[in-house]
């Protein structure tokens, strides 16, 4: 008996370990590798020219011209706005539009896949879609602006360091937002309606219900939705390159154009990856402090 | 478990479908040599046409060679190509703009071009034209289409303002006078009119047009002697013409050419600076418009004479083609005075080649062709070696500082000396 | 209004009928309507703008519905045999990776949720980390990889390097279904003799049916939508996919079809839309077992 459980349990050892091989593998080899890569490379001479095969090893040099440039630190700063922009709305929006749609009507399931299809829209069409319509001289958010009283002439609001930024984000925005709200009612759905009951019985208005009920429920939704919209934010790359390529005067330069523009126009690959290396970092370190903070902010 | 059985046998069936359906177009005859040409024309509504005569001609003319076209965008064309040598799968002929061609030549991606098509083909071309090709001592790419940086204007729109259209300006002041009064114009539908487009936009193309701005105010990249001089007083001159423009709101800001040629093809822009083969893409949008372009050689302006890049269009052969021969044939018959005729009467451009001229039909009285004729005067040089297209974007990058960006002219143009001294030298 | 949904939070303030709480109404439901207007005015612009022609999409005042719609964009699109062929490679991409996916997805997730170990805990976290890398970073070196297997240029190499940023998210979220299974139903069929493969393939799969079809649906939006590996790792027209197609093929230098690019973004985000309508409650389903959980 006891020899047949022992067979048995490492029976269930190896099978478990068979299991995850494929996604091991797949991972290991296409996304770990190349990251183990990547950084190996940032500290080379890596220009890629015809024929050449071996790249001398250079140190810190990649590093230290970006961030002698300049770049490096714009590109942060043109990143991390950005992002900070895009979450803290979609955040407010996509809550004020899952509490409203929480109401639980069956006649809503229209209106939510409605809701859904700026999501489903590939990125480099939301791009496109989005250009046409801030375009200066025929696109139609200049002309409702101008109609409106808003704007007293139209905005090349894609080629106005001032607005070039906020209009990605706008794009962004659209495109983002309904995975929030997604994942915002899924949340809310799970709540007990009991305890709403209770509240209500108690004498609890609506608002404190809310800030009692609802945000403490809510809590690990809301952290893991605002963690990958904060990661999507920082890794967008086809709305940039196909509404503003980086420009104008780089204020739209982020991290991704960045590294696509050293490794694959100028074909710089050391440069690009020592940009993609520190991102990297940034982010890791980032999402560690992220989840310590607010672990530590439930007790 | 319906549902999941259903949409698993529809995934399974659409993958054992597809190759299928998709590898039609595959052909593998080892007869026949397939020359890939890497090609952003082919995807231009205006040229689409004459590029798949181009094919057939050859192809009946040579059997056993075929071309097959693989289109790009021109923005992306330079970065696909780099990939794909990269990879090992570079393309046989590559179309290039002159301010991306040094790319492909500093990397070694491309063959030197004077042994392949031979003594008297290369003696047939302008020198002029062969030494802004020439790279270290090599010519890597053969000239398609060439031209300056011209002026295009609408006779209509200047009849409307009270300007003789025969008579446009010469100098960037005089233009400035006409743009005022052109500005003052509305559309039918009551929009604004631009006055003078120069374009900025964050493109290589653009650099190349800002540079012949500055060297039309005699300004440039570099002194007499070949050293980096950028700022002085001529290159302020011209980026302080170009702030002002924008502050009088008569350049659309911030453009790429091609917005410039959209909003020129429906009537919404009086006078700007393009490549000759520009009115391509115009008459693509409004084939109406023809009658009422009219154009002029580059400005003039603080005094100085006009002053041009020499924009070009050129063939190149990857250094990895295994059919160099049969891609020299392509480029020989493709530029030929009989082929080269055709591709002219879609728009006009400068012959690269004296024996083209000879047969051209319709060349030396040509209203296109005739205010840049002497074209040569024109031509500034520029530097090949170092990163020139890095360089142009720079320019462009202080257009913008200069107009959407408010900043100072005196200090941009310093900025810009800075920032691009250590890619020219 | 339903005075017996109570429940509703913030929204529903006050059920009495004075005139505050009708002012509130109103207001919320005109924050509601500027939020929708905002999510679909776009796409009903791309739609009405693939039915014009291209001179009356550059005017203005625009054409709010157009007066005289046209289909020619749409013969257009499908006369040439390009979009054909973008959207077929986008299709196999995406299906391809859909399966590849979902099978290393559910094995990995399976043994992630029942047969724990110190190296599933390294995996664990390995694949929640790798939610961080950025694409474009790994890229270049991807594309050597790529060279040196010689599989740039094929569609293969897509749909191994898409699968391989899409399995984390999917073994994460399946796993989260698989752990709300009880474990004792898997014990009864173990006793009855059934074999660890059979026990996945015939208890825990029927079970967790809504997060497969999650994963399956997350999985084929985020192939459909891919652009960044598509333009490095394909070079020729082909082989391209979607995105990278539209990208390379419709922005001409020359000049804008912007009716063109209008027609093709409707028929390419269409296959999404569709995926949307149909799949919706599941995908509300699959993050909430899941990923919410994670």
């Amino acid at each position: 008996m006891n020899v047949i459980t022992n067979k048995s349990k490492l029976y269930d050892k190896l099978f478990g370990l068979a299991l995850l091989g494929p996604a091991v593998l797949i991972v290991g080899g296409f996304v770990f590798l190349p990251v183990f890569q990547s950084v190996l490379i940032s500290f080379q001479d890596f220009k890629l020219a015809r024929g050449t095969s071996s790249y001398p090893w250079i140190g810190l040099d990649n590093y230290k011209l970006l961030w002698e440039q300049g770049d490096l630190q714009h590109a942060f700063w043109i990143t991390f706005s950005f992002m900070l922009m895009v979450v803290i709305i979609i955040l407010v929006f996509s809550m004020i539009l899952s509490l409203f749609f929480n109401q639980g009507k069956s006649s809503d399931r229209t209106m939510r896949s409605l809701i859904l299809l700026s999501w489903g829209t590939p990125t480099v069409i939301v791009a496109l879609l989005w250009s046409w319509m801030f375009q200066a001289q025929y696109g139609i958010i200049n002309y409702v602006l101008l109609k409106l009283g808003l704007i007293s002439e139209s905005i090349s609001f894609l080629a106005h360091p001032d607005t070039a930024l906020g209009s990605v984000a706008v794009a962004a925005i659209w495109r983002q937002l309904p995975f929030m709200f997604l994942m915002l009612l899924s949340g809310l759905q799970g709540i007990p309606k009991e305890m709403y009951e209770a509240a209500r019985i108690d004498g609890v208005n609506s608002v404190q219900s809310f800030f009692y009920i609802t945000l403490p429920f809510l809590r690990n939704v809301i952290r893991a939705s605002v963690l990958i919209s904060i990661i999507t934010s920082f890794k967008q790359f086809p709305l940039f390159w196909v509404m503003t390529g980086g420009g104008p005067m780089r204020s739209t330069e982020t991290l991704a154009i960045l590294t696509y523009r050293n490794a694959f126009v100028n074909m710089n690959f050391g440069i690009g990856a020592a940009v993609a290396t520190s991102w990297l970092a940034a982010l890791v370190l980032f999402s560690i402090i992220y989840n310590r903070v607010f672990k530590e902010a439930s007790y | 478990m319906k549902l999941v059985k259903t949409v698993s046998i529809i995934l399974v069936l659409v993958l054992i479908a597809l190759p299928s359906i998709t590898a039609q177009g595959q052909k593998d005859d080892s007869d026949t040599i397939t020359l890939n040409f890497a090609s952003w024309s082919i995807l231009e509504k205006g040229t689409q046409g004459y590029f798949e005569e181009l094919k057939s001609d050859f192809e009946q003319e040579n059997p056993g060679i075929e071309i097959e076209y693989q289109g790009y965008p021109y923005g992306g064309l330079k970065t696909q190509a780099l990939i794909m040598a990269n990879a090992g799968e570079a393309p046989d002929i590559i179309q290039s703009a002159r301010s991306w061609y040094p790319s492909f030549v500093i990397g070694g991606y491309v063959t030197d071009m004077s042994k392949l098509m031979g003594d008297a083909y290369m003696d047939d071309i302008f020198p002029e034209i062969l030494a802004d090709m020439e790279y270290d001592g090599g010519i890597y790419g053969i000239p398609w289409k060439v031209c300056p940086f011209v002026m295009f204007y609408n006779k209509e729109l200047f009849r409307q303002a009270g300007l003789n259209p025969e008579q446009p300006p010469r100098t960037y002041e005089e233009a400035l006078e006409y743009a005022t009064e052109i500005s003052k114009l509305r559309d039918s539908d009551g929009n604004k009119v631009f006055g003078l487009g120069q374009t900025t936009g964050a493109v290589p193309v653009s650099g190349g047009s800002v540079l012949s701005m500055m060297f039309s105010f005699g300004g440039g990249l570099t002194d007499e002697n070949g050293n980096v001089d950028i700022d002085n007083a001529n290159n302020i001159a011209a980026f302080s013409f170009l702030a002002e423009l924008d502050e009088k709101g008569f350049n659309p800001e911030g453009a790429l050419l091609k917005d410039l040629r959209n909003l020129f093809a429906i009537g919404r822009l009086g006078m700007y600076f393009d490549q000759m083969w520009g009115m391509t893409g115009v008459y693509a949008i409004n084939p109406d418009i023809r009658p009422d372009v009219g154009m002029s050689n580059p400005l003039g302006g603080n005094g100085k004479a006009p002053g041009s890049t020499l924009e070009a269009h050129l063939l190149l052969v990857s250094e990895d083609s295994r059919h160099k021969e049969a891609a020299a044939k392509f480029i020989e018959f493709a530029t030929s005075p009989e082929q080269i005729s055709k591709y002219y009467q879609i728009t006009p451009f400068l012959l690269p080649r004296e024996s083209q001229v000879e047969v051209a039909e319709n060349y030396s009285d040509n209203p296109f062709i005739v205010p840049v004729l002497d074209y040569a005067e024109t031509i500034n040089e520029v530097k090949k070696d170092g990163d020139m297209e890095n360089v142009f974007i720079e320019l462009t990058n202080t257009a913008q500082e200069v107009t959407v960006g408010g900043v100072d002219p005196a200090k941009a143009v310093r900025d810009l000396e800075q920032r691009v001294r250590p890619l020219l030298e | 209004m339903s005075t017996t949904q109570s429940y509703k939070p913030l929204l529903n303030i006050v059920s009495s009928h004075n005139s505050k709480a009708i002012v509130k109404k109103v207001a919320i439901r005109l924050i509601i309507g500027v939020f929708l207007l905002f999510l679909l005015f776009p796409i009903y612009w791309m739609i009405v703008t693939s039915f014009k022609t291209n001179l009356e999409i550059y005017k203005i005042p625009p054409q709010w519905i157009p007066l005289q719609p046209t289909l020619d964009n749409y013969l257009g699109v499908f006369v040439d045999n390009n979009f054909l062929i973008y959207f077929m490679n986008n299709l196999y991409v995406s299906v391809g990776t859909t399966i590849l996916t979902s099978f290393a997805a559910v094995f990995a997730g399976y043994s992630l949720s029942r047969y724990r170990s110190r190296l599933g805990n390294v995996v664990n976290t390995g694949l929640l980390s790798t939610q961080m890398f950025p694409v474009v970073g790994i890229l270049l070196a991807l594309y050597m990889i790529f060279r040196d297997l010689h599989l740039i240029n094929t569609r293969m190499a897509l749909v191994i390097s898409l699968s391989a940023v899409t399995i984390p998210f999917s073994t994460l979220l399946i796993k989260g279904f698989f752990d709300d299974i009880p474990k004792s139903m898997e014990e009864a069929a173990k006793i009855d003799g059934c074999s660890r493969l059979g026990i996945l393939y015939r208890i825990v799969i029927p079970l967790s049916k809504p997060g497969l079809l999650a994963i399956g649906v997350f999985t084929f939006m985020q192939s459909w939508n891919d652009y960044l590996f598509a333009i490095t790792l394909i070079v020729t027209n082909s082989k391209r996919t979607l995105s990278a197609g539209i990208s390379l093929r419709y922005l001409g230098e020359v000049s804008y079809d912007w009716a063109q690019v209008a027609t093709v973004s409707v028929v390419g985000a269409l296959p999404m839309f569709i995926l949307i309508f149909i799949f919706q409650r599941y995908m509300i389903k699959g993050l909430t077992a899941g990923a919410v959980k994670g």
